[in-house]
């Protein structure tokens, strides 16, 4: 079993009206209870808006993205057996109607 | 997949939404209303990406409440901004030791109640245009968007949009508070409040929408608000009570309205085993509540409304008494729409020739279908099937709701079944 990064990016709007801001944390709730259930699920943690991007002692600046698509609203930690696998979980993410994207990335492991 | 949404209520966001809202003005003053929605969305934000991670928490509605406290903390304590309001309560807030249990003090259950009922007495202040009222009280107390809400009336966003706009403008220009109106005031903002509810409701049961969905979340938000409108000694008059009883009868029929292809059933055909009976019996409940000392026009349409749903049957429908309601009604309110009803009942009552004169002296109605489709009706039972045929193709010109059309159609194949081109007129 390998562990795969899902890093979602972009997703709902920040004026998206309660009841579809409800109806999204549904989807949500649901996927991560799937996860769990198969034992795929390995850590979470959603991140805030905003940031800061360090390129130096001196170089600090806002970002690296603060609205827009590109944004990273959280990650996941998965199980799965390959990439292909990973990549098929993410047609959960209940974030494609807001012109969400999913990074799926492998976990290196560190085998000596 | 399943959800765990299961556990949690229907529309808990949208009805936490509005208290929060209700709450924030009422801390921080209405004309700081954009502030208090912006609080609420943040709290609502923060929701979504902690509980879509980490499951829901044990109290979600507390969760929700404390995180909204917070956030006004802050944002009372930057930049001093407590200075912008302008509430009796003001100085509390300047104050670090005043300003948290002040805060506090306003998300107690008694005050979030207190707040709502505030913010109708705001949202359908009678400066306000009754269309601005409406598109408020959806926003603020129900937690509709404006896109939702411009769904709701077929409306474009922008429309919406500046009936929102307006009533804000009106808010800061009259310098309206959240307050309760005096004793004296009372039954006249009160009808206001009821009557922004009835056209609400009304919106919702007979609306122009082409999908049926959206339409009952109307009326059940109307119901909501009437009901909080009872749980108060303050409003909960007989009229309250009335226009609470009317609703519920009303929609005790919902379900049967409709067929599983979406196609209205008229009331005539409706399956009267599928009306809703522990509503009309909450109805009735409500009506005998209503009956003490005033009569409203709400009594009246409750009564009819009544009429209908204890009738076994379309012909057993006590035809005779609803006629002499709409009569009433017609001299205490009298509007085309009242009329048209009284009309419609008539030709049950009295006679179809009676209706069709009722009906042709009807002023101001050439726009509204169901005018059309009376007429069209009336010609039909009269069989004068080329007469009928043209207020039904009228009537059809005239709706834009998808099942109406549909009905509007099949009667106009009907017209021609029998006897093509024939008339008897």
């Amino acid at each position: 079993m390998e562990k795969f990064m899902l890093i979602f990016h972009g997703g709902i709007k920040q004026d998206a009206s309660p009841q579809d801001l409800q109806t999204n944390m549904g989807k949500w709730m649901s996927w991560v209870e799937k996860l769990q259930k198969e034992g795929k699920y390995v850590s979470g943690e959603p991140l805030l808006p905003g940031g800061k991007l360090v390129s130096g002692k001196t170089s600090i600046t806002d970002g690296p993205y603060t609205e827009g698509k590109e944004v990273v609203g959280g990650f996941f930690v998965i199980n799965a057996n390959n990439l292909q696998e990973a990549v098929d979980e993410c047609q959960y993410y209940p974030d494609f109607d807001y012109g969400g994207q999913v990074q799926v990335r492998q976990v290196m492991k560190m085998d000596m | 997949m399943q959800s765990s949404l299961h556990q949690m209520v229907d529309h808990l966001f949208r009805h936490e939404s509005g208290k929060m809202i209700a709450v924030l003005s009422k801390l921080l003053g209405l004309q700081n209303l954009q502030t208090a929605q912006d609080i609420t969305q943040d709290t609502l934000l923060q929701a979504l990406r902690t509980w879509s991670y980490k499951g829901l928490p044990e109290n979600p509605t507390a969760w929700l409440y404390r995180v909204a406290k917070n956030k006004a903390v802050d944002y009372l304590r930057r930049e001093k901004t407590f200075r912008n309001v302008r509430t009796q309560h003001a100085y509390l807030l300047q104050s670090e030791y005043t300003l948290n249990p002040t805060v506090h003090s306003f998300f107690e259950e008694g005050e979030i109640e207190d707040s709502q009922l505030r913010m109708m007495f705001a949202c359908c202040h009678p400066v306000i245009p009754v269309d601005s009222q409406i598109a408020l009280a959806l926003k603020t107390l129900c937690g509709l968007s404006g896109t939702e809400i411009a769904h709701a009336f077929l409306k474009d966003e922008e429309t919406i949009a500046k009936r929102i706009y307006r009533a804000k403008e009106k808010i800061r220009a009259e310098n309206m508070e959240l307050e309760m109106p005096s004793p004296a005031q009372l039954p006249q903002r009160l009808d206001a409040v009821l009557h922004c509810l009835y056209l609400l409701f009304n919106e919702g049961y007979n609306s122009s929408h082409p999908q049926q969905l959206i339409r009952e979340e109307l009326c059940e938000e109307a119901m909501r608000m009437a009901y909080m409108l009872t749980q108060t000694s303050f409003t909960n008059l007989p009229r309250t009570n009335a226009l609470l009883a009317l609703f519920c009868f009303q929609a005790s029929r919902l379900k049967a309205r409709l067929d599983e292809g979406g196609n209205i059933i008229l009331l005539k055909h409706q399956d009267r085993t599928k009306w809703y009976q522990p509503l009309i019996k909450k109805g009735f409940s409500f009506l005998e509540e209503a009956t003490q000392k005033e009569t409203s026009i709400y009594h009246l349409e409750a009564a009819i409304a009544y009429m209908h749903a204890v009738a076994s049957s379309f012909e057993t429908t006590d035809w005779k008494a609803i006629y002499y309601l709409y009569g009433i009604l017609a001299s205490e309110h009298p509007t085309p729409f009242v009329a048209l009803n009284k009309a419609i009942a008539a030709s049950y009552a009295v006679s179809r020739e009676a209706a069709l004169a009722e009906l042709q002296n009807i002023k101001g109605l050439d726009n509204y279908y169901l005018y059309h489709t009376a007429l069209g009706e009336i010609y039909f039972d009269l069989d004068r099937r080329n007469d009928a045929k043209h207020y039904y193709q009228k009537a059809l010109s005239l709706t834009r709701s998808l099942a109406e059309q549909q009905l509007l159609q099949e009667k106009i194949k009907a017209c021609a079944d029998d006897f093509p081109g024939f008339s008897l007129s």
